[in-house]
């Protein structure tokens, strides 16, 4: 299944799904907001959200660039949901995750498949990784853990040993209790949903289609009710 | 279309099989800009003649085969006396 590389002698099994892939972040960034533009969106930077507002069916969130209403308002904004959710009447448990990867150098097409820590982009480059530490919202990296990955790597592939790494970095997730995206409505403020994902990029298509159009249309997806954050709670003792 | 600012002694380095004179103190990019190089790479993705651009070490336009290894930032990497720099063609290739 992968006949561009050597794969190494302590390598003693796999599995594979073919419905696994990959999604190229920077690309998926470019699209998302080239697409929400055409759309006649704009965008907004350097508008930090300080409060929202509901009156007569309409938000309003107060920025430090100025007021935006609408009948809608959708809390997409990574570990900033937590301070935004109480103001809509939404829980979100979520909490922060470190995950530290890292990039080489750019080398001739090897890896035909993605493969969970080591995965070769369009353009060349190899991504390794990643970690599970939770240290808060420190978004540093350790030398005992990028040479953990590093090593890993040429046990899976020894020919990228030789490749040289580029960049290294600590990114800090966005997780739930069960590391599943939330999808919501609040019963409070209909209107205002949520929508959190580790990550945003895996779960792109169903951001961009099913979550879209249950937010927009109102057309909930099949099943979409597993994804409100009520799957949290304990029943009450009978 | 550069200079040098100052005359200094020279070692001599190898630029694609051909000799240069060129100072202690410079970068391989540095050098090569000095020589009139019209370019160092090509690009991976479509094979577009590149060179040295940042001169810093962050653009990674300058990515040369220097002394037999490959994807070497050049504007990082001083010249040393018999030194051997290949234009980096395209993407590089992984040992068998």
């Amino acid at each position: 299944m992968l006949p561009n590389i050597r794969i190494g002698n302590e390598v003693v099994g796999a599995s594979f799904c073919p419905d696994d892939g990959h999604v190229n972040p920077l690309r998926l960034l470019r699209a998302l907001h080239r697409g929400f533009l055409r759309l006649g969106g704009q965008y907004r930077s350097c508008c930090e959200v300080v409060n929202i507002s509901h009156e007569y069916h309409r938000f309003t969130a107060e920025t430090s660039g100025g007021n935006f209403t609408a009948p809608k308002i959708v809390l997409a904004a990574g570990h900033g949901i937590s301070t935004l959710a109480p103001m809509v009447g939404l829980r979100v448990p979520i909490r922060p995750q470190r995950g530290q990867v890292l990039i080489t150098e750019r080398i001739e097409a090897r890896l035909n498949l993605p493969i969970t820590d080591v995965r070769q982009t369009d353009e060349g480059g190899l991504q390794f990784g990643t970690t599970e530490e939770d240290i808060g919202f420190n978004d540093g990296t350790t030398l005992i853990d990028t040479s953990r990955i590093a090593r890993r790597a040429v046990q899976f592939f020894p020919q990228l040993a030789s490749v040289r790494l580029v960049r290294n970095w600590g990114c800090v997730r966005v997780l739930t209790p069960d590391k599943c995206a939330i999808y919501d409505e609040s019963e409070s403020h209909p209107g205002a949903f949520v929508a959190t994902s580790h990550s945003g990029v895996t779960l792109a298509a169903a951001n961009a289609y099913r979550a879209a159009e249950w937010i927009a249309d109102g057309v909930t997806p099949p099943d979409f009710g597993t994804f409100s954050a009520r799957r949290f709670d304990v029943p009450a003792a009978a | 279309m550069f200079r040098r600012l100052h005359d200094a002694a020279k070692i001599a380095i190898e630029f694609e099989g051909r000799i240069l004179q060129v100072a202690p103190h410079e970068t391989v990019a540095a050098a090569l800009l000095a020589d009139g190089a019209e370019h160092t790479r090509t690009t991976p993705v479509t094979g577009a003649p590149r060179a040295p651009y940042c001169m810093m070490g962050v653009c990674f336009d300058c990515l040369m085969e220097i002394d037999g290894i490959p994807n070497r930032q050049a504007c990082m990497t001083r010249v040393q006396d018999g030194m051997k720099v290949r234009r980096q063609d395209g993407v590089r290739r992984l040992e068998p």
